[in-house]
């Protein structure tokens, strides 16, 4: 019952987005003719056959209709500027956003949960301050500003890393995605670290710890085994979040490391009127939140057992 | 002078050769090169893609039947010659022995259906407009082709050598609407051919083995794109990127000091302007469009928009035009300089001697901010006060595209082809005046339009009085005020070198090692 309720308000939700991207893309000034013209001057005749072969001159809901028909279809239609399928623009460019946000969230969790950990473990120390003070300077830094700096510094000074692009091979990708991905993941540690560390607080003083440490289990024990799995529930949440960030919204970073990814793709097709990228995306955007949330949940029942005795218990 | 000047840069070929300047250990000549675009080529079909990044790629794999020798001048490419049996017929001769890169024998059939395609609406042809006059295009024998047109029209030759670009009629015809994609790809008989083009990774070209002509000295160039200006200056600098035409002449200084690096520059064919609607409102008096003129100080606004790397403009035709039409001995038109005494002088003429308000709409992205900022400053001296209205860009262009609230419009256009019959009738004709049309300012008459026929038509020494009769009447009754022009630039590595002037459509082809 409850998985078709979540299906309904998912549909519900890719229906209302849809409709509201697509209003508002047809509510702004210009239309597809001028990319589609190139900006030069064009004949009546040529104006004509576009408008029509577009479907420019219907109302707003007819085209909406048309639109909606082959989408459920499966028919995303094809680009304007590109003239290629839109799954087939989409599909070109996933890897290479998924691979950058799947990165930076590896590297998220990898830094963020054992520095946050660290820094409950020895409250108010100089590793604590020391993660503290990190933490916020890394969250102050823009990501586009910190791209920059490590493109002077990792590419061109050293000339470790590559500066733009992203790679054929795998192993070729992971180079050239280490730069940017690092640049995404700075920002997002640190929230990672500061959540983790807070939540970890808030278990110091609960009775199982201290029962935990008077049984005499060691340290690493104690946080490890009691007081992470514990604190996961609000790290799962921040952390599905930030991959779903990642996927629809890493523009910046996209742009600065020459990266053709779902983001850059976006502004672009906005800025073109391509009607059908912006709606696929947007769709896409919306079901990659709808996945995550829907992920967070299942990783909540399987973390938590009080989750999953609550379920059942309903 | 200044137009003497920028005549003889115009002239000037670029060719860098030898100097192999470092006199160390000598490293193998590279035979592949990487080239860096500031925006991604969105189609490798000039139909669909008549822009710089697409353009610079589909001239290194697919001929057009004509080019432009370096003075601007018709020359042959695929067609050996041509006659002009009467003023409105061309008859083309087929180069023999062509083969597309795929081995398939080129013949007239394909080079005139792909003339023929772009009058197609179904095709929308972005070229469309260079076309109108073309009546009917057909193979003569084996190896002819005869273009008749409605009406003579001395500017279809440097328009052919621009956008009659070759493919074979059966991939053409089978793809209206995307040849030329990356999922449909191209066929041409070019230097080079297309071993990968993807939106993503970018394109990558090999050399065409059964190339007709001189095979080109590099034997791949992959084509990426960087749209971050920084990120495509470290590309360079860090030696990923051997070549690039996407840095602007503003950032120029920041290009000029890169270690290993040549930063080329040569005369641009593209004019920036402002367009004064002359049809309402105070921009309708004369006297004040007169008094902004000389109250525009465009050499400060040249300086401020291109660091040095072009000009202030005289007139508006793109300093590259009048080279060609006019050699070293360009018209004397009427001008006004900057002079804000004359200036208020003319105001004091008009109907508004104490100045007046004017809303000045520009698209916030790009440079047009800047220059009406400066224009805005230099009329504020003689009175007229603009408030100036940005809009995203994309408003404010389908805003001016229909002719909505006109009144002082920044404009800056490049062309493509030597001939003033690209520009003029887009700046003075009445049918350009309607929505959709590039004519901003709304001026022209019927005589106007009777000089512009007169013009489509006449040749040699009659088609230079006709142009300066118009320039010198837009010079007059100042419609437009022409500022600037700007250079075009490469940043290339000294590893190799190149060939580039405003009108040598094979860039890519004539890259090479350096010393060779």
């Amino acid at each position: 019952m409850a998985v078709v309720k979540r299906l309904c308000a998912a549909v519900l939700l890719l229906g209302v987005l849809s409709v509201l991207t697509y209003g508002l893309l047809a509510a702004a000034p210009g239309g597809p003719e001028q990319v589609l013209l190139g900006g030069r001057p064009s004949t009546p005749e040529t104006r004509a056959a576009i408008r029509e072969q577009y479907h420019l001159d219907d109302p707003f809901p007819v085209r909406y209709a048309r639109w909606l028909g082959d989408a459920l279809r499966g028919d995303f239609g094809t680009s304007i500027s590109s003239r290629e399928p839109v799954t087939a623009v989409i599909a070109d460019r996933l890897p290479v956003t998924a691979g950058l946000a799947g990165y930076a969230l590896v590297l998220t969790v990898v830094v963020g949960v054992p520095a946050g950990l660290a820094a409950a473990m020895r409250r108010g120390g100089r590793l604590d301050q020391g993660i503290t003070l990190t933490s916020l300077v890394a969250l102050s830094i823009p990501p586009f500003a910190l791209s920059i700096l490590l493109l002077y510094g990792f590419a061109v000074a050293l000339g470790w890393f590559p500066v733009f692009g992203a790679g054929d091979t795998p192993m070729d990708r992971i180079v050239h995605l280490t730069l940017p991905a690092i640049a995404l993941a700075t920002g997002q540690a640190a929230i990672v670290v500061r959540q983790m560390r807070a939540a970890a607080l808030d278990l110091a003083a609960q009775d199982f710890l201290t029962f935990a440490r008077a049984r005499g289990l060691p340290r690493r024990r104690v946080w490890v085994s009691y007081a992470l799995r514990n604190a996961a529930l609000p790290v799962l949440t921040v952390g599905g979040l930030l991959l779903a960030a990642n996927l629809t919204g890493s523009v910046f970073v996209e742009q600065a490391f020459g990266l053709h990814g779902l983001g850059a793709l976006l502004v672009g097709a906005v800025g073109q009127k391509d009607i059908p990228v912006v709606q696929a995306l947007v769709l896409l955007g919306g079901a990659i939140v709808i996945v995550v949330n829907l992920l967070i949940d299942l990783a909540y029942v399987a973390v938590d057992p009080r989750v999953r005795h609550k379920a059942a218990a309903a | 002078m200044t137009s003497a000047k920028a005549a003889t840069a115009a002239a000037v070929v670029l060719a860098l050769v030898t100097a192999c300047s470092s006199g160390g250990a000598a490293e193998p000549a590279r035979d592949s090169l990487v080239w860096a675009t500031a925006s991604p080529p969105n189609s490798l079909d000039i139909a669909h893609g008549f822009n710089n990044a697409s353009t610079l790629i589909q001239s290194a794999v697919l001929d057009t039947m004509l080019t432009l020798d370096t003075r601007g001048a018709p020359a042959p490419r695929l067609a050996t010659e041509w006659t002009q049996p009467d003023p409105a017929t061309y008859l083309f001769t087929l180069r023999k022995g062509v083969r597309f890169a795929d081995g398939t024998p080129l013949t007239a059939d394909d080079a005139a259906f792909s003339l023929r395609r772009h009058l197609d609406p179904k095709v929308a042809s972005q070229a469309a407009s260079y076309f109108t006059t073309v009546k009917q295009v057909e193979a003569v024998g084996a190896d002819q082709i005869k273009v008749t047109l409605k009406r003579p029209n001395p500017a279809f030759l440097a328009m052919a050598a621009i956008a009659w670009q070759v493919t074979p009629r059966k991939l053409a015809e089978a793809h209206p609407q995307d040849l030329g994609s990356p999922e449909v790809g191209t066929m041409g008989t070019g230097p080079f051919k297309v071993a990968k083009f993807s939106l993503t990774s970018g394109v990558v070209l090999e050399r065409n083995a059964s190339y007709w002509g001189r095979p080109p000295a590099l034997r791949t160039v992959e084509f990426k794109t960087i749209t971050d200006p920084e990120t495509l200056r470290l590309a360079v600098r860090s030696g990923e990127v051997d070549a690039t035409d996407g840095l602007t002449v503003r950032d120029a200084r920041k290009w000029t000091g890169l270690p290993g690096v040549r930063t080329i520059f040569y005369p641009g064919n593209n004019i920036g302007y402002l367009s004064l609607a002359v049809t309402s409102g105070p921009l309708k008096d004369l006297h004040v469009r007169r008094a902004i003129a000389h109250a525009v100080n465009r050499r400060a606004v040249s300086d401020l928009m291109t660091s040095g790397h072009g000009a202030p403009a005289t007139t508006v035709l793109p300093a590259p035009q009048l080279a060609a039409l006019y050699g070293d001995s360009p018209p004397s038109l009427p001008a006004h300089p900057y002079d804000v005494q004359r200036a208020k002088a003319e105001l004091a003429m008009s109907a508004y001697p104490q100045g007046f308000e004017l809303a000045v709409p520009y698209a916030s992205t790009g440079d047009s901010g800047t220059v009406m900022q400066a224009v805005a400053a230099d009329l504020a001296k003689i009175g007229i006060r603009l408030t100036l209205e940005p809009s995203p860009a994309d408003q404010y262009r389908a805003r001016v595209m229909q002719h909505d609230r006109l009144s002082i419009q920044y404009v800056n256009l490049a062309y493509g082809t030597p001939d003033p019959l690209e520009v003029l009738p887009d700046m003075v004709s009445r049918a350009a005046a309607e929505p959709e049309g590039f004519n901003f300012s709304g001026y022209g008459t019927a005589a106007t339009d009777r000089q512009l026929d007169a013009l489509a038509s006449a040749t040699g020494q009659d088609r230079k009085a006709l142009v300066t009769a118009l320039l010198t009447e837009v010079a007059e009754q100042v419609p437009y005020i022409p500022l600037f022009s700007t250079d075009y630039a490469v940043a290339l590595s000294e590893k190799f070198t190149g060939t580039f002037t405003t009108w040598s459509a094979d860039v890519i082809a004539s890259l090479r090692p350096a010393g060779r």
